[in-house]
């Protein structure tokens, strides 16, 4: 017995001194806080999860930008699927869309939160982590600017949570999450480089950060806080951003949105102040792709242009708020749905089962296109923004000023391709004749239409052909032209013309008569005049098939004011940058967040829903839904109950307990 | 006793008359019927058993008691015994010719044994004076036989008896194991001594006959139980261990040794997935601990302790023994690593004896036992025309076709072509042998292959061991236990959930296939029928795939290649002290590949992954590296005879280090190449994962004995591992138990009818350390999903992937045992009972945080679970005899689980499962407080809605009586055949409010029921389990009983939907299914109970006169079958499924899962 002891005390002896080590494994595969941090290039790395967090799927990949903002006066939500969520306003707090965005926020914050703690900690240059320092700030500030606008009072949380037993942190009151955000921001301006140095819109500027300071004074003004003092901030930090002369609109509307899918960024007018970039389409090692186009373009299943859900239609009342001469219509509220990848156009009636245009798959450059990710990237903040957010302040601070029409009008001007104003002269209408208007080829949808004469240029058309009855359904507008002075001619498909080859199936008319070519060949000078039949080959050189009566069409001219009106009245020009802004801001994921802080949400709300009762026909009526559930509790958004579960400080908003 | 079960039995469910209570009122009868031919069977046994002690008492009165305890009369003369003396005798479980010539032993006596009477004489000739003279008894008597007696060792057997059969010649062996007999050619000599099997042979004309006799392996007082650190006598255990009978369970014909291992021992729960060849099978003893981290048991090989080994790498047919160790005192040994329980599993050493070569081969098939009866052509077609009028005019009714047109149309059903009958072979040989002195040897090797019952799946195992064992010399043995193995699982996974929709899975796509298109009705009678096509458009307008393309051209494999060796050396340093080292390694790696080619749903062009990704594949190479060094000491003496005492201390390290590797592509360009080909496609992942994990622990356990009749144990284990922060790295385990051997009391030394009695009392702590090896420290990883792109240059993103927990800690088990062993009538019944209460604490919970925190969620220690439960184990020898033997073991456990607490401020933990979208936040399960880790949860199903419940309007359409309970916002939507769920809150409004408990998973008992017969040269072994209260979430009937798609089959349970004309309350009227994130409802909530009859062995070992003249030693031709029956009100496939594998918080989801086979076999053991 005494042995057994004596030889088990030896024993333990000698293993335990060896044990220490033994047990103290170091991880070979991740890294941890305290070690981590410690180069340039991590803290780099550190700052990319930091811009990450607002491309993820609960931040603008997909729900800030594309669900969450919806439904709101310019886009309903676009299924008849009755699942209950946010876009219809029939959720409840336990909606993954909110708790997405919640936690996609607040993981951004413990991201900054880490990389703040630990950002002296690397030797490097001292300008490169002033860099650093002042984009993570920028971006705390912008995610709190987001979170205390969507839900008011919020946790605020400004250094690394390290305990996880502490888990129970109640709201901020909002006002002293404003007071963070600007105290971020402030203190990341005089960090963060220029555009110019930046070379492009995806790492922030100074001037990106003082027109987000100016969004963020604009919304301190208006409700919930009504601090109208800070019109004063908001016109001036707007102002900062045009005194600078850094940036200015880019000429052509629909090429900003072109740019953000062919991944091409506009340095010299730079209207884009600060995106949000998504790369590639998740099919490589880097699934970094976005989706909110995916759901915001118009409906699409075929691949080659790109797969859109189509989740946002168009309202009524946005499309009104346009006129023709405004190509800025056209662009955001697609003309067209598409059938087999072609794009058909609607009749100009139809305006209750529009798409969005603003963002158009068939501009990716990626391929093969994925269905549910692509490179297109987001704008935050746009130039035009700037100017406009510029009008509203200086009108609620000085009225509406030379200076604030001037803001405007270059927003308009931009819009209706006039950079000096005035007025346009367009194309208004095109009116299909009942006569004729037979025989055409139904497999081919879309037939040019040509406008000639009238003393303007630039206005295109097309016509459209049912594929049941071979008949022309409309005519289309889809560019207003300019100068026009007089109606001019419309021109259905194309006419006969001598010495000229024409493939079979091709379709001419000559006088009033439609012919479809049957067998190929060079016409002669010879033309068919025929009423039935085909034509001799010897005598027409093709053989020209008599189809039917060319139809035929009349346009109708307008002459449009292109600058905001003159001498309103400061509420009268308040009311006129109300509708300027859903003109141009449209679907940027702002929308909504405007009318609460102008105080008008759920009226606005009601007038796009009246408008659909009344005019959008039995078949749309289902498009009301959102309009019919929206009620004030949706002003903030409820807490998500995930985290009034797991947090018990947490409280959550009045309306939706 | 028996009776005794039952009572303990909780009352049966609910609603009466169910068939289960038939199965059950049959199980009772069956014991009953047992326990009475135990009763009939003993009283016309003789020969066994006769225990008897005593100091000069009368002769007279010790036949009396052979008499009371056999049924044996004597005869004799009282003259004869007159003159004889008191006598002295110590007779112990002996057979009647050991005692008789025990007793007769120096007495002028000699004794006949004539039928149930023995005839006492005085003795003519003394035995042995007549051998020195060989003469005979009488001139009537045959010639003299000679023989000698051995054991299996070689051994001579002394005073064993040697009696010809049906007469009343008998003698006993002398120390040499030499007998002579008087007997002819053709007699039948018996031939039995205590603790073998008797033997009958017949007398041959060799001149000496050499007559071995085995050892019988069923004697209790014999058998060594493995515990950790040593082995001791089953009658000295202090704990609960199991022991489950490895020779039965090698009878089923199945890969792993799991698999056999259900019902087998109490208190173990075995669930398979589901019954995909190599499919995860889970363990766990006596309950669920821990509710969101591994709950399997720790198992030991060969002394080699392992977390989730990979257990269909072991060959059952070389497994010696397997214990489950069950209450603290036995796991505490195990320490950290013990709270689940431990399995404890022994391989066969080498024997001592000639060289043994041994080949068992079988071969069979296995079928699919149940297939899902779906909708015919006609009733498919009458249903669609119900559901999309329009769309059956478009698709079925189209060119003048008509419903009655279906009537005579066979239809498809894809089952028949996606399931086979397959078949199933085993080889195995093995060599063994050697010498006690020197070496001994076991050698072993297996080919195996199981085709699956669907195309295109199955399970291939190689496998080889080598164990030595070699004797250095007195003091000193030296030995090594070898193992490798290859494995590779084949085959898609039906469970698997591809893309969190309903019509993702595999069998989705065979049962919603249309069993008939317009294509059948041939409009012109020329026309060919078509029924047979499959056009890829169908299944894409079910959202589907077909599913023979997808099993066939899926490509799925695990491969797995496994080495273990484990060496020792053992010295004597004393006669009482004995050191022992032992060094295990473990190299195992993992290989799953997979290939989407163009002809599956994730590669095809007609997808919307294939157009995404294009063909692509992916491998991932897991290895596990992993040794051990163990240095016990053990001290073992006995003092003055009555204290015994045994101390084994020791010191354990184990270093695992664990890595990943892997890479996938998409868009490769060559198909053809299959993976080879991935290099050449888009690298989408490089996987590269490393990790590592030590623990060292200090031992000590100390067993103390008093006279065998006060047992005590003690055992404590220090563990320290590296999976803690440095101030929480090591843990304490202690444990005590004490047990009282009532039957060695003085007291019980008189009841003859129990020999055996034993209470065991025990309480210990024991550990869990199931969390991932850093799970202490914040991590900051670069993810592939995560990352920023700058003006078009992506750069991956560093971000904190998970929060540390410095202060965590073990999780702690305290379990409280109390069992009870029983033995009577000599051993041929023995009964166990075991109460237990254990309670876990410091639950080692991934606990959600909140998103505020910036973290999804954080292992914690929080929360407390408890389990308590009753088992109980009855063996009955019911027939043994020289013809006949059966043998009987019922085993019955009941346990209970309960939540005491969860994360701070959760009252409730619910479980989400995603395979459908639409149900996608609905959670089918709870973990409430108070109840069970997991229940169900949902809505009660009241039927449908009748007329009555509703208002006729004047146009005849229907509303909702007033203060009828709806869901949804529209009333008017809910129409007459509509389903009805309860308004449990009685708000007037059926919502998410009304949600609550609809099932229990976990079953009120389960056990198992073994018979084993021999008769003559013929065995049989029928082996049974069940299952008792256990509820099946059958997720299929959401979707196949009026739910999924339109052009979607149904089953065909669907044909009695509501109807005006069929008014009922079982299945809604088409289109009538409510809302669809109501689809977790007590509708689809089942009873899983079952008895399932899951195997039967019959063999016949050939007489050894065939055998001789052909030089073999054995041979036994066996038929087996597995899953032969199984009786059930379950609808699915199959009660025992698990789609979501061994998670605690989601058992028993029933989706589209493989079905289980029934296996028929034909085998053979030849032993050379």
């Amino acid at each position: 017995m005494r042995s057994f002891f004596a030889i088990l005390s030896a024993l333990f002896f000698l293993s335990i001194t060896g044990c220490k080590k033994f047990l103290e494994t170091k991880p070979s595969d991740f890294s941890v806080p305290e070690q981590y941090y410690s180069t340039e290039g991590e803290l780099n790395d550190a700052l990319a999860g930091c811009y990450a967090s607002l491309a993820a799927i609960g931040t603008y990949g997909l729900y800030w930008s594309a669900f969450l903002p919806h439904s709101d006066d310019l886009g309903y939500y676009n299924s008849t699927v009755s699942t209950a969520n946010a876009m219809v306003y029939d959720n409840t707090p336990s909606d993954t869309y909110y708790e997405y965005a919640w936690r996609d926020f607040y993981y951004g914050i413990t991201r900054v939160n880490y990389l703040l703690a630990n950002i002296n900690k690397p030797v490097m240059d001292e300008q490169k982590r002033r860099v650093i320092k002042g984009e993570a700030l920028f971006l705390r500030g912008f995610m709190y600017f987001q979170l205390v606008s969507a839900w008011g009072d919020v946790p605020l949380i400004l250094e690394p949570v390290e305990d996880s037993r502490k888990v129970n942190i109640p709201r901020t009151p909002a006002s002293a999450v404003y007071s963070q955000v600007l105290k971020d921001l402030q203190e990341a301006r005089l960090l963060v480089n220029t555009y110019e140095a930046n070379g492009g819109p995806v790492h922030v500027s100074k001037t990106a950060v003082q027109a987000i300071l100016a969004r963020v004074y604009l919304k301190m003004a208006g409700a919930p806080m009504n601090d109208v003092s800070k019109y004063a901030d908001a016109r001036a930090w707007a102002d900062s951003v045009i005194q600078s002369g850094a940036h200015a609109l880019n000429p052509s509307y629909s090429k900003v949105f072109i740019n953000e899918s062919e991944d091409v960024y506009d340095n010299t007018t730079k209207e884009i102040l600060w995106e949000i970039e998504f790369y590639g389409n998740n099919v490589g090692a880097l699934k970094i792709g976005g989706r909110f186009v995916n759901y915001l373009s118009v409906t699409n299943t075929n691949a080659a242009i790109g797969n859109s859900y189509g989740r946002v239609g168009t309202t009524g009342y946005l499309y009104k708020l346009y006129n023709t001469a405004d190509l800025r219509r056209d662009w955001n509220i697609a003309g067209f749905a598409y059938t087999n990848g072609v794009e058909i156009p609607k009749a100009a009636t139809d305006l209750y089962t529009r798409g969005i245009g603003k963002w158009r798959r068939k501009y990716e450059t990626v391929t093969p296109k994925n269905t549910d990710y692509g490179p297109t990237n987001f704008p935050v903040i746009r130039y035009a923004d700037v100017l406009l957010m510029f009008a509203e302040a200086e009108n609620y601070v000085n009225g509406p000023t030379a200076r604030a029409y001037e803001a405007v009008n270059l927003v308009r001007r931009r819009a209706y391709g006039q950079p000096a104003g005035n007025t346009v002269a367009v194309v208004d209408g095109l009116q299909l004749a009942a006569t004729g208007n037979t025989g055409y080829d139904k497999t081919v949808r879309v037939i040019p239409v040509t406008l000639s004469g009238g003393g303007g240029t630039g206005a295109t058309a097309n016509a459209t052909v049912s594929n049941t009855t071979g008949k022309i359904t409309s005519v289309n507008l889809l560019s207003p032209g300019v100068g026009y002075t007089s109606a001019p001619t419309v021109i259905i498909g194309m006419a006969w013309a001598p010495n000229t080859s024409y493939a079979a199936g091709t379709q001419v008319f000559y006088g009033n008569n439609l012919y479809t070519v049957t067998t190929a060949g060079t016409s002669t000078a010879t033309p068919p005049s025929h009423t039935s039949g085909a034509s001799a080959a010897g005598v027409t050189g093709a053989v020209f098939t008599y189809a039917g009566i060319r139809a035929t069409a009349t346009a109708t001219v307008a002459t449009y004011a292109v600058d905001a009106p003159a001498s309103l009245s400061k509420d009268d020009f308040k009311r006129y940058l109300v509708d300027e802004r859903a003109r141009e801001l449209c679907f940027e994921a702002g929308r909504k967040f405007d009318l609460v802080r102008w105080g008008i949400f759920l009226p606005q709300m009601k007038l796009a829903g009246d408008d659909i009762r009344a005019n959008a026909g039995t078949a749309n009526q289902w498009k009301t839904r959102a309009y019919d559930n929206v009620a004030e509790k949706h002003l903030l958004y409820p807490v998500p109950s995930r985290d009034l579960t797991l947090n018990s400080a947490l409280e959550q908003n009045p309306l939706w307990k | 006793m028996t009776f005794f079960v039952f009572e303990a039995l909780p009352s049966a469910k609910k609603e009466a008359g169910r068939p289960f209570a038939k199965i059950f009122l049959y199980m009772k009868l069956t014991i009953a019927f047992v326990l009475s031919a135990i009763m009939v069977a003993n009283a016309s046994v003789h020969s066994q058993g006769i225990t008897y002690s005593g100091k000069n008492v009368p002769l007279v009165k010790v036949l009396h008691s052979i008499e009371q305890q056999t049924g044996y009369v004597f005869f004799y003369k009282t003259t004869d015994l007159s003159s004889i003396k008191p006598v002295t005798v110590s007779i112990k479980r002996a057979d009647i010719g050991t005692a008789m010539n025990i007793l007769l032993n120096g007495l002028p006596l000699q004794y006949r044994i004539e039928g149930n009477t023995i005839a006492l004489t005085k003795a003519a000739v003394d035995n042995n004076e007549r051998k020195k003279n060989e003469v005979p008894v009488a001139s009537s008597l045959p010639p003299p036989v000679r023989g000698t007696v051995r054991d299996s060792l070689g051994k001579p057997v002394a005073g064993a008896s040697v009696s010809v059969k049906g007469t009343a010649r008998g003698t006993v062996t002398d120390a040499g194991g030499n007998f002579v007999i008087e007997a002819v050619n053709g007699e039948i000599l018996i031939i039995s001594f205590v603790g073998y099997e008797p033997l009958e042979i017949t007398v041959s004309p060799a001149k000496t006959m050499n007559i071995v006799l085995r050892q019988k392996t069923d004697q209790l007082e014999e058998q060594l139980v493995v515990v950790g650190y040593g082995a001791v006598r089953r009658k000295d255990l202090t704990g609960s261990v199991g022991s489950a009978n490895v020779t039965d369970m090698q009878k089923a014909p199945v890969i792993s040794f799991e698999e056999a291992l259900s019902g087998r021992v109490a208190g173990v729960q075995v669930t398979s997935a589901d019954g995909q060849p190599g499919a995860d099978i889970s363990v766990v003893i006596r309950g669920n601990n821990s509710v969101t981290q591994d709950n399997s048991p720790l198992y030991v090989i060969d002394g080699f302790p392992m977390e989730n080994p990979n257990t269909y790498t072991l060959n059952p047919q070389e497994i010696e023994s397997i214990e489950i160790l069950k209450d603290a005192s036995a796991t505490a040994i195990y320490g950290a690593r013990g709270s689940n329980g431990v399995v404890m599993i022994t391989t066969k050493k080498g024997k001592t004896g000639k060289p043994k070569l041994s080949y068992n081969v079988y071969y069979g098939i296995m079928q699919m036992p149940k297939r899902m009866e779906l909708m015919n052509g006609y009733e498919f077609v009458k249903y669609q025309a119900e559901r999309d009028s329009a769309n059956a005019a478009n698709n079925y009714f189209t060119e003048g076709r008509t419903l009655e047109d279906y009537k005579n149309i066979a239809g498809t059903d894809l089952q028949d072509e996606m399931f086979k009958t397959s078949s199933f072979q085993n080889h195995f040989i093995s060599l063994s042998g050697g010498n006690p002195n020197s070496t001994r040897y076991a050698i072993s090797g297996s080919v195996l292959n199981q085709d699956g019952i669907m195309i295109n799946s199955g399970y291939t195992r190689y496998q080889g061991r080598v164990n030595i064992d070699q004797t250095v010399s007195s003091k000193f043995k030296l030995g090594i236990n070898s193992n490798y193995s290859y494995t590779k699982q084949l085959g898609t996974a039906p469970a698997e959930q591809r893309t969190g929709f309903f019509y993702g899975n595999l069998l989705y796509s065979a049962w919603a296939f249309r069993p008939v298109s317009a294509r059948n009705v041939p409009t012109d009678p020329l026309e060919e029928e078509q029924g047979g096509d499959l056009s890829d458009d169908d299944f894409l307008n079910l959202m589907g795939f077909n599913p023979l393309k997808t099993a066939q051209n899926e490509y799925r494999a695990r491969i797995t290649d496994i080495l273990t060796s484990n060496l020792y050396a053992e010295y004597e340093l004393s006669p009482v002290l004995k050191f022992r080292a032992t060094g295990g390694l473990t190299k195992s790696q993992t290989r799953r590949e997979s290939f989407n080619n163009s002809q599956t749903p994730l590669g095809s062009p007609l997808t919307t992954a294939g157009q995404n990704n294009g063909v692509n594949g992916s491998i991932i190479t897991n290895t596990l590296n992993s040794w051990l060094n163990e240095n016990t000491l053990t001290y073992n003496k006995s003092f003055s005879k009555k204290h015994s005492l045994n101390i084994v201390g020791g010191f354990s390290m184990q270093d695992t280090r664990t890595t990943s590797f892997g890479a996938a592509a998409n868009l490769i360009p060559n198909e053809a190449l299959g993976l080879a080909g991935l290099d050449q496609g888009q690298p989408v992942s490089v996987t590269s994962l490393s990790s590592r994990y030590t623990l060292a622990s200090f031992l000590a356990r100390a067993n103390y004995s008093f006279a065998s009749r006060y047992l005590l144990t003690a055992s404590f284990r220090a563990d320290g591992s590296s999976k803690f922060s440095p101030e929480n790295k090591w843990s304490y385990f202690p444990s005590g138990a004490f047990a009282w051997r009532l039957s060695n009391e003085s007291f019980m030394k008189n009841v003859n009818l129990v020999c055996d009695a034993k209470i065991r009392l025990s309480y210990g702590t024991t550990g869990n350390n199931r969390v991932s090896d850093f799970a202490y420290l914040t991590q900051i990883a670069l993810p592939s999903d995560i990352g920023y792109s700058y003006t078009n240059v992506p750069v991956k993103a560093a971000v904190l992937s998970s929060l540390g927990n410095k202060n965590l800690k073990w999780e702690t088990t305290s379990q409280f045992n109390v069992g009870l062993d029983l033995a009577f009538f000599d051993d041929r019944v023995s009964f166990t009972a075991d109460a237990y209460k254990k309670v876990t604490h410091d639950l080692l919970l991934e606990a959600l945080t909140p998103y505020t925190i910036g973290f999804f969620s954080a292992f914690k220690n929080i929360g407390k679970v408890q389990n308590t439960g009753l088992e109980f184990t009855l063996n009955t020898v019911n027939i043994k005899n020289d013809k006949l033997s059966w043998n009987t073991n019922f085993n019955i456990s009941f346990n209970r689980n309960k939540v005491l607490a969860l994360t701070e401020n959760q009252t409730e933990l619910f479980t989400l499962a995603n395979w459908n979208i639409d149900l996608r936040s609905v959670p089918p399960y709870v973990a409430a407080i108070g109840q069970p880790v997991a229940m169900f949860w949902g809505y009660v199903w009241d039927g449908n809605y009748q007329y009555a419940d509703f208002d006729q309007n004047a146009d005849g359409s229907f509303i909702l009586k007033e203060g009828v309970p709806a869901y949804g916002t529209n009333r008017a939507l809910i129409q007459p055949g509509n389903i009805k769920y309860r308004d449990v809150n009685g708000d007037g409004v059926v919502n998410t409010g009304d949600r609550t408990i609809i099932g229990n998973p976990n079953p009120k008992f389960t056990g198992g029921f073994t018979n084993d017969l021999t008769y003559k040269n013929f065995d049989m072994n029928l082996f049974f389990d069940f299952s008792y209260g256990n509820d099946v979430l059958n997720a299929n009937r959401i979707i196949f009983e009026g739910g999924g798609r339109v052009n979607q089959n149904m089953f065909a349970t669907y044909n009695n939907r509501w109807t005006p004309e069929n008014q009922n309350n079982s299945y809604y009227r088409t289109g009538g299914g409510g809302p669809s994130d109501f689809g977790y409802s007590s509708r689809v909530i089942e009873d899983g109970s079952y008895l399932r009859l899951r195997t039967v062995a019959l063999g016949y070992t050939f007489p050894a006169r065939w055998l001789n003249p052909i030089k073999l030693n054995s041979i036994r031709v066996y038929a087996s079958a597995q899953n032969l029956y199984t009786f059930t009100r379950y609808s699915g496939f199959d009660p025992e499924v698990s789609a979501y594998g061994s998670s605690a918080l989601r058992p028993a989801f029933d989706y589209s899962v493989y079905p289980r086979s029934r296996t028929i076999t034909l085998g053979a053991t030849i032993n050379f």
